[in-house]
């Protein structure tokens, strides 16, 4: 059994016991077992990229003359790298760039990370009570996930900002109720499959609850899918969400977010394509840096133990 | 085969009254049927006693044994635990009922959490009984035979023989009374198998555990059983002292399984009469009339698509009398 962990082409010593089982010792641990983790190029490259658009939003606040606001006429329209005092340059009322840059990254990746959240929370929960009791439970929210994979999010949210009013928060509650639907069917294919496994059933023949056995065996092994979804989609919502930003909803004036901040330097892309080439990066480095590292998780995932078949977990 | 009686053969650990657990199932176009999976079947395990279960594969042991877990819902008959009908307690009573009933599942594999280690897999039926101490752990592991540092390992860096034996350990938690075995050591090599047979053997000894050990090797059956109850159908058409069974099985259905069961000597397999069968095995959702295995049995007759053959001679129910191992059997040739 210990063999098919082995990687192809790892010898199997051959002083290996034959029934380990005789005097209850152990099968020997098998040697070399994983590959060294971390070390894939696109895992670095991407964790840099990552890292550096963390760093822009993180790190930029805290310098001296920081101010995303603050407008100067004086020196507007100033190139990047042409004035000491504005590093990126200045867009059109003369606004510091590299402050309002790292300013739209805090709005659009904490925007992101509340609607990643919220829909990871929301789908994993029907999803693993969908696969988990089954029955009309799970017609009900398997009806629900496909009317939601039919709904048209942009139009849905025009019509409730149109009501509320656009805001960072109607963004995220509007998102946040609305991309769920690839957790709940991971985590539904998930817990159905559990269900039956005995080591859930073995506790609820001991005295232990649904819950008990949700909370012990089912989200444990749920929960690391949903970290590599959470890993993908966290790009996803990025682009939804600036989007979303360019039409004009979410957050508004004189708050800067990627996507409004590419639609207000889509006019002078004659004169100054920095102002729109710029956010369009810091979004290129986030897409694609999250894609990189998520890769990590989908190769050689976490639980790749479980999907394997039980057998060799 | 054993001979030796159980050590205390008083009041059942384990009673089940007629038990019947049905399924609802699709039939042609908008019809709706129910599957019997079981139908009536009535047994009882007394201390210290072995009664092995034997059939074929979809004759209802499963759902015999889930039924008698909890994890069916019985469609009518009754279990009861000590004499106690399960059906009448409260939750909180009936779950502490249940639990001096233990089960051991047959896949090592499927069975035993791949995330955890050996150590919170067997602390798991404590800590939901709020028993758990590292002490009580460590002592379950030296009590099948594996050591405490094992238990800081996970199940994948076990063998199969181990991992029942983590099984084992696991179902020994919370001192029951009846471990229910299903097919514990079919999943096993043959040398395993004779080790954890062996286990199992040392541990009623000790512990004075009942079993109910369902397999369909019937020389695993016949070396640990002190009595056979067969299987066909949902019901249960054949049982007695293992010995009985075993040396002179009455129903048609028994003879054919002990037929078919290999034997070591090649005269005696030259010698001996086979009785294969043909057919499958009948539709579960729609059962012939009359006796189940009439369709298969090589000797059957017109009357026996009439009746439903009953287990016969009658037995007194006993409540608090030494064990009465008759042999019966549910066959209208053999009971006219």
């Amino acid at each position: 059994m210990t063999q098919q962990l082995l990687p192809a082409g790892t010898q199997v010593p051959a002083t290996a016991p034959t029934d380990p089982d005789i005097q209850g010792t152990p099968a020997t641990p098998t040697p070399a077992k994983r590959k060294g983790r971390g070390t894939s190029p696109a895992f670095v490259i991407g964790s840099a990229m990552l890292g550096l658009v963390l760093l822009l939003a993180a790190v930029v606040p805290l310098l001296p003359g920081f101010d995303p606001f603050g407008q100067d006429l004086s020196a507007a329209m100033r190139a990047p790298f042409t004035d000491p005092d504005h590093l990126l340059g200045t867009d059109s009322l003369g606004r510091d760039l590299l402050s309002r840059l790292s300013l739209a990254s805090a709005v659009t990746l904490g925007i992101a990370f509340a609607v990643v959240i919220l829909n990871a929370v929301i789908g994993t929960t029907l999803g693993m009570a969908a696969g988990y009791f089954g029955g009309r439970l799970d017609s009900a929210v398997t009806t629900l996930a496909d009317v939601n994979l039919a709904m048209p999010v942009v139009l849905l949210l025009i019509a409730v900002a149109a009501v509320t009013g656009p805001s960072a928060t109607v963004t995220i509650v509007t998102l946040g109720l609305t991309y769920w639907v690839g957790y709940a069917r991971v985590s539904r294919n998930l817990a159905r499959s559990l269900r039956h496994r005995d080591f859930v059933l073995a506790p609820l023949t001991q005295g232990g609850g649904h819950g008990w056995v949700i909370r012990r065996h089912i989200l444990p092994n749920v929960f690391s899918q949903t970290l590599i979804i959470g890993a993908t989609d966290i790009a996803t919502i990025v682009l939804i969400e600036s989007s979303l930003e360019y039409l004009g909803l979410g957050v508004q004036p004189p708050v800067p977010s990627w996507g409004s901040m590419i639609f207000e330097g889509q006019k002078y892309l004659g004169s100054n394509p920095w102002l729109a080439i710029l956010p369009g990066l810091a979004m290129f480095l986030t897409v694609a840096g999250a894609q990189f590292v998520s890769q990590r998780f989908t190769a050689e995932g976490t639980t790749g133990a479980l999907l394997r078949k039980g057998r060799t977990a | 085969m054993r001979t030796d009686t159980p050590a205390a053969p008083f009041l059942d650990v384990l009673t089940v009254q007629d038990l019947a657990v049905e399924f609802p199932v699709r039939g042609p176009l908008f019809s709706r049927t129910t599957l019997k999976a079981v139908n009536g079947v009535s047994l009882h395990v007394a201390p210290g006693e072995t009664l092995g279960l034997v059939g074929e594969s979809g004759c209802g042991k499963s759902t015999l044994v889930r039924a008698i877990l909890g994890l069916n819902k019985p469609s009518s008959g009754a279990v009861a635990v000590g004499g106690r009908n399960l059906a009448g307690l409260l939750n909180g009573r009936r779950r502490q009922e249940r639990a001096r009933i233990q089960m051991v599942f047959q896949d090592p594999y499927s069975s035993l959490d791949p995330r955890l280690t050996v150590h919170e897999i067997i602390a798991e039926p404590l800590r939901i009984n709020g028993q758990y101490t590292a002490a009580a752990v460590t002592a379950l592991l030296e009590q099948v035979g594996l050591t405490a540092a094992m238990g800081q390992r996970k199940p994948g860096e076990f063998s199969g023989g181990q991992r029942q034996r983590v099984g084992i350990a696991r179902a020994l938690a919370l001192k029951p009374e009846l471990l229910i075995l299903d097919e514990p050591v079919s999943a096993l090599d043959v040398s395993v198998q004779a080790q954890v047979i062996n286990l199992l053997q040392d541990l009623q000894a000790e512990l004075g555990l009942a079993y109910l050990f369902i397999a369909h090797d019937l020389s695993v059956v016949r070396q640990i059983s002190h009595r056979v109850a067969v299987m066909y159908m949902g019901r249960i058409v054949e049982t007695g002292p293992a010995a009985d069974v075993f040396t002179n099985p009455q129903h048609p259905y028994t003879k054919a399984l002990m037929s078919a069961a290999p034997v070591a000597d090649p005269d005696k397999a030259a010698s001996r009469q086979r009785v294969v069968l043909t057919g499958d095995l009948p539709d579960a959702a729609n059962l012939p009339s009359g006796c189940a295995f009439r369709t298969r049995c090589p000797q059957a007759e017109a009357s026996c698509a009439a009746v439903v053959p009953s287990l016969l001679p009658p037995v007194p129910t006993q409540v608090d009398f030494p064990v009465v191992s008759a042999h019966q059997s549910a066959c209208l040739l053999v009971h006219p």
